[in-house]
């Protein structure tokens, strides 16, 4: 393994992945694939904002749902093109990204935290209580799939998730991913020199609030069908743990949290009513053996060990 | 000589603290200028508030002319005051050279040295004598290198003023020498340097002027010998003479 380099890694998951339609002969395996692509876009992006600057947002489920949501809005409401639900699901989480992170990155301490967590919630009960609009518990369905075939759909998530992966990726190791980590490092001594820490913080949520928002609205065309599940904490935790399982401040670690955590769920479907109870122990084990996440420590060593820093 | 720093009736109050009561001064451009007094004066207070760390309640700051009230931390160093930390204050999880090399994109300095912000900062760790540990994670650097880290970061921001909290402390005595010595070079350059520490002798001699502060209010100002005899300095630091022993 340690022969293998970072990039023969990357090489030898991207032929995996790649040729996955072709060996995975159950179309339900195909799908959970599908499912592991959205998650992974989900941790990675959560894992831009929490993971750069430190910053834990316990909420990533109101810009999944945000873009779901708008999606389902868009096209079974207004009869738009799935297309369409993209762009605008994005959009949509970045102005709940700017609700939330205007009047709360200014303050230091655990009001964005909390922030977080309350919209979700919220956004969860209004859902309901607005059901005239929304479907209420049931939710909106109906939703037209973005492509019909299978195999396209899972290549069209694997495109998806590569493109957001190499675009935060590229971000991370930017100047501005500089700045970012100034700020989980010592945010005080960040302003002493001279970054504009708030400006910062809210740009990187924005960041992340758009693809989180993006992959709701694909989520949605995948489903067929949205509900308010879509905002609970439960999503929310499950993509914070995906993070720290796959190792926090890494881009690839977030995608190997999402990938082992959903395969896993799905997994252990085949042991019944135990399955909560193995998915924990794993994680225990995992959180317990390797508390710096199971991905980011072997990309680091590969990173110190290759090119010059 | 032009005043740099101008202080005017700078006030702030904790709760019932009066940690910083009426101070003015002004600070000339080139010269090394001391903040004496003992614990609780309101020393590391007063470059919170000339920082923008805190807003001062009363009271005005201008750099060159320019008022610094409500300027938040970011935009001070923009007007050409950086400040080091009493505690070293590193980016964990970042090599030496990042930590230098964040202070190096600050807005003003990017202009100057655009692009070549890791040149920069690889040169400054050279200036402070850390070039050899440039890659190596902070989490792993001892306390005085971290300390060199700091001033190494605040010179990246082109400062004219250096804001130094006990820079000495926690240096070993062979640290101390080389950490004057970076200091005077900097004042030959032409930055105006105002430093709190605690360490007496290495410190008045370094310094032009000493400011002396206790309880929130400045009580003498003067050259270090001046400050030196100065009575309310003397009873600040060593407590009042007994009234019969001292009756003589």
């Amino acid at each position: 393994m340690p022969r293998l380099g970072r990039w023969g890694i990357v090489t030898l998951a991207l032929a995996v992945l790649g040729t996955a339609p072709y060996w995975v002969t159950s179309s339900y395996l195909l799908g959970v694939l599908i499912l592991c692509n959205l998650y992974a876009v989900f941790a990675s992006s959560w894992d831009f904002m929490s993971g750069q600057t430190g910053r834990e947002n316990f909420g990533h489920a109101l810009f999944v749902g945000a873009g779901a949501y708008t999606a389902a809005f868009l096209n079974v409401r207004f009869g738009l093109s799935p297309w369409w639900s993209l762009p605008a699901g994005g959009l949509v989480a970045v102005l709940f990204g700017l609700g939330i992170g205007l009047p709360t990155l200014r303050l230091r301490g655990p009001y964005f935290a909390l922030a977080t967590l309350a919209a979700a919630t919220i956004m969860q009960r209004l859902t309901v209580i607005f059901w005239e609009q929304t479907g209420g518990e049931e939710g909106l369905s109906g939703l037209t799939p973005l492509l019909r075939s299978p195999a396209a759909s899972y290549y069209l998530s694997l495109g998806f998730m590569l493109a957001v992966a190499a675009i935060l990726v590229a971000l991370a190791s930017s100047r501005w991913g500089l700045l970012l980590r100034s700020i989980r490092g010592d945010e005080a001594a960040a302003q002493a020199a001279g970054v504009n820490t708030t400006l910062h913080k809210i740009g990187a949520l924005l960041v992340s609030a758009f693809f989180a928002g993006v992959g709701g609205a694909f989520y949605a065309h995948y489903q067929l069908q949205v509900g308010p599940t879509l905002f609970s904490v439960v999503v929310s935790i499950t993509v914070i743990i995906m993070s720290y399982v796959g190792g926090i401040g890494s881009v690839y670690g977030a995608v190997g949290g999402a990938f082992l955590l959903t395969l896993m769920t799905e997994l252990l479907r085949g042991v019944g009513q135990y399955r909560l109870l193995f998915y924990t122990l794993v994680l225990m084990a995992i959180l317990f053996f390797l508390p710096r996440g199971f991905i980011a420590p072997l990309v680091q060593r590969l990173r110190a060990g290759g090119s010059p820093s | 000589m032009s005043a740099l720093l101008e202080v005017a009736g700078l006030r702030k109050q904790f709760g019932g603290l009066l940690a910083v009561k009426d101070a003015s001064f002004a600070l000339a451009a080139g010269t090394v200028t001391g903040i004496l007094g003992p614990n609780g004066a309101g020393k590391t207070t007063l470059f919170n508030l000339l920082t923008g760390f805190i807003r001062p309640d009363a009271g005005d700051i201008r750099m060159g002319g320019a008022s610094l009230r409500g300027l938040a931390p970011h935009r001070v160093v923009g007007c050409g005051i950086a400040r080091t930390f009493q505690i070293a204050r590193p980016f964990h999880q970042m090599t030496a050279l990042e930590n230098v090399a964040v202070a190096c994109l600050a807005p003003r300095v990017r202009r100057e040295h655009a692009g070549r912000y890791l040149e920069r900062a690889r040169a400054l760790l050279e200036q402070v004598g850390l070039a050899a540990k440039a890659d190596r994670s902070v989490d792993v650097l001892t306390y005085g290198d971290l300390r060199h880290i700091e001033i190494a970061r605040a010179l990246a921001v082109s400062p004219r003023l250096l804001l130094l909290d006990e820079p000495f402390a926690g240096l070993g005595a062979g640290e101390i020498q080389p950490l004057a010595g970076l200091i005077g070079q900097l004042r030959d350059r032409g930055i105006s340097i105002l430093i709190i520490e605690h360490k007496l002798r290495e410190m008045m001699r370094l310094v032009d002027r000493v400011i002396a502060m206790d309880f929130g209010e400045i009580i003498a100002e003067g050259s270090p010998a001046e400050i030196g005899r100065h009575p309310r300095v003397i009873e600040s630091y060593l407590g009042r003479e007994d009234p019969i022993d001292g009756a003589a």
